[in-house]
């Protein structure tokens, strides 16, 4: 699977269950945010907010821009 | 009770070579039969077995330590309280001890030093343990200087539909005159901001700011007046039509205190800035002030009145005023502990004047100096996004801009930012994630990946 700037791979960003990857392979110059899903998972479980939003922006048509 | 000691009974000499073993199986053997072993004589096995190094057999002995409810357990609970792999277990394990770990929790909560996550979890268990002695803890910790702890409580209490009265409600009600002074000295800076793109951030961040500020007024009233007519007042406010914000200001007319109508009903309804600040001034007085000074408030302010992210904005702002001078208040950021304020502050004041930077980094501790200069180095001034390199206010701005996280405040995903690990590789550079971990969250910031 090819993931593009902007894109998420883990828990809770797919729809069904997460394939499993044991690799990770740059086809070029790339910068990667890596969260430790028990990391994850505590900042979830510290912020209700956040639970709220990505239930709302996962589980709904995507907006194109933030509204401010 | 005879049947089980026959079927377990096994001698206290066997069962700490069991918890003494290399193998795994025999330490969970030994976690799971303490369950009906755990005495005075064997208690310190169970402690031990608390703190393996082998997540099963950690995860095991915290179930048995839920399950016994032993007081010797409760201090190694409270302080996996801090723990991301095993706060859940131990939370549950102390919320189920009940009323009898309340004393332990309280002499945690005061202890010199103890982390504010740790203080946060503890009150959220004590609003878990039903009864009038955590209630009154609860109550006792009401103007703790900390507001995060107080929200703690407060929702705490509202969890249970508790409704205030007596010295109670008054507590409640000098809360609500701290809130709706906060609200408006930040809808007044968002008056006096200008709508330029280089405050886009902190308009952003304050709007949140605002937005919390009357959720917390929401909850406030919800302690004090009947929970589902404030909701139905939010929810028309947050409507935001003339019609609904009338029908909700009538709504709040028929049950709010006459006390308290003069400082909400302005606050609430459709009036602009410069009229609510007029009618509020006798209440929550405030001169107007310029975009540069808006900004040294917000730095110099209690993280009670703004938080770490507004904070971060205003630092990011400085970068581009080009007459906002390296403040004493831009200064003392790059002190902060907090990684975020500190680096965004190192690279605004680098970029502002080097030799400042140079001259102030030199007083820093060896280890937070090469922190900055790295940081530093990678980073050039305006380039934002696009150059590959990301402090973590960017890494905050990219995650912001990806659907999945859209309209999630700036706060929350700056407590997310601390946990990212930044992975740069080269073309066809590849990374590991071996089979035995919990898969991880990938972000994907700059460049394309394949993930095999």
């Amino acid at each position: 699977m090819e993931l593009k700037p902007g894109q998420v791979y883990g828990d809770l960003f797919q729809e069904g269950p997460t394939i499993p990857i044991t690799e990770v392979v740059a086809s070029e110059r790339s910068v990667i945010f890596k969260i430790s899903l028990i990391d994850f998972y505590f900042v979830l479980a510290n912020h209700h907010e956040l639970a709220q939003g990505l239930i709302h922006n996962i589980t709904e048509q995507p907006e194109k821009h933030p509204a401010n | 009770m005879a049947e089980d000691s026959d079927l377990l009974s096994i001698p206290v000499e066997k069962l700490m070579k069991l918890s003494k073993s290399v193998k795994q199986a025999d330490r969970l053997l030994a976690a799971k039969l303490m369950r009906k072993l755990t005495n005075q004589k064997t208690i310190f096995i169970l402690l031990e077995l608390m703190r393996d190094a082998d997540p099963r057999v950690r995860t095991e002995a915290l179930l048995t330590a839920r399950k016994v409810k032993r007081p010797e357990t409760w201090n190694v609970l409270i302080e996996l309280l801090a723990s991301p792999r095993y706060a859940h277990q131990a939370a549950s394990a102390l919320k189920e001890a009940g009323v009898a770990a309340l004393p332990v929790l309280e002499t945690a909560f005061h202890k010199s030093g103890q982390k504010d996550l740790v203080m946060l979890k503890i009150i959220q268990i004590i609003g878990h343990i039903p009864g009038q002695e955590s209630l009154q803890l609860l109550w006792k910790k009401i103007d703790y200087p900390d507001k995060r702890i107080v929200k703690q409580i407060l929702y705490s209490l509202r969890y249970i539909n508790y409704q205030a009265t007596g010295r109670e409600a008054l507590a409640v009600k000098d809360l609500l005159d701290a809130e709706m002074s906060k609200t408006l000295w930040n809808l007044a800076a968002l008056h006096e901001l200008p709508n330029e793109p280089i405050y886009h951030y902190l308009h952003e961040a304050l709007r949140e700011e605002v937005r919390d500020n009357y959720d917390h007024l929401s909850l406030l009233l919800s302690l004090l007046y009947d929970p589902e007519s404030v909701q139905l007042v939010k929810e028309n406010v947050e409507l935001g039509t003339p019609d609904s914000i009338q029908y909700a200001l009538e709504l709040l007319d028929l049950f709010v205190d006459q006390d308290l109508k003069p400082k909400l009903i302005p606050l609430l309804d459709d009036s602009t800035t410069t009229k609510k600040l007029e009618l509020l001034q006798t209440y929550f007085p405030r001169e107007s002030y310029n975009p540069i000074q808006v900004i040294n408030y917000i730095l110099n302010r209690d993280f009670n009145y703004n938080n770490r992210w507004t904070k971060v904005c205003a630092v990011h702002a400085c970068a581009y005023i080009p007459n906002f001078r390296v403040s004493r208040g831009l200064i003392s950021q790059m002190f902060n502990n907090d990684k975020l304020l500190q680096e965004t502050t190192a690279w605004v004041i680098y970029n502002k004047d080097k030799a400042a930077y140079q001259s102030i980094s030199e007083r820093l501790p060896y280890k937070d100096k090469k922190f900055l200069d790295s940081s530093i180095e990678n980073n050039q001034l305006l380039d934002g996004l696009d150059d590959g390199f990301f402090l973590y206010i960017e890494m905050i701005m990219l995650i912001k801009s990806i659907p999945a996280f859209y309209h999630i405040q700036g706060k929350v995903l700056s407590d997310l930012a601390d946990k990212i690990q930044p992975i740069t590789l080269k073309p066809n550079e590849k990374i590991n994630i071996p089979k035995t971990e919990e898969l991880p969250i990938l972000i994907i910031a700059h460049g394309k990946t394949q993930l095999n």
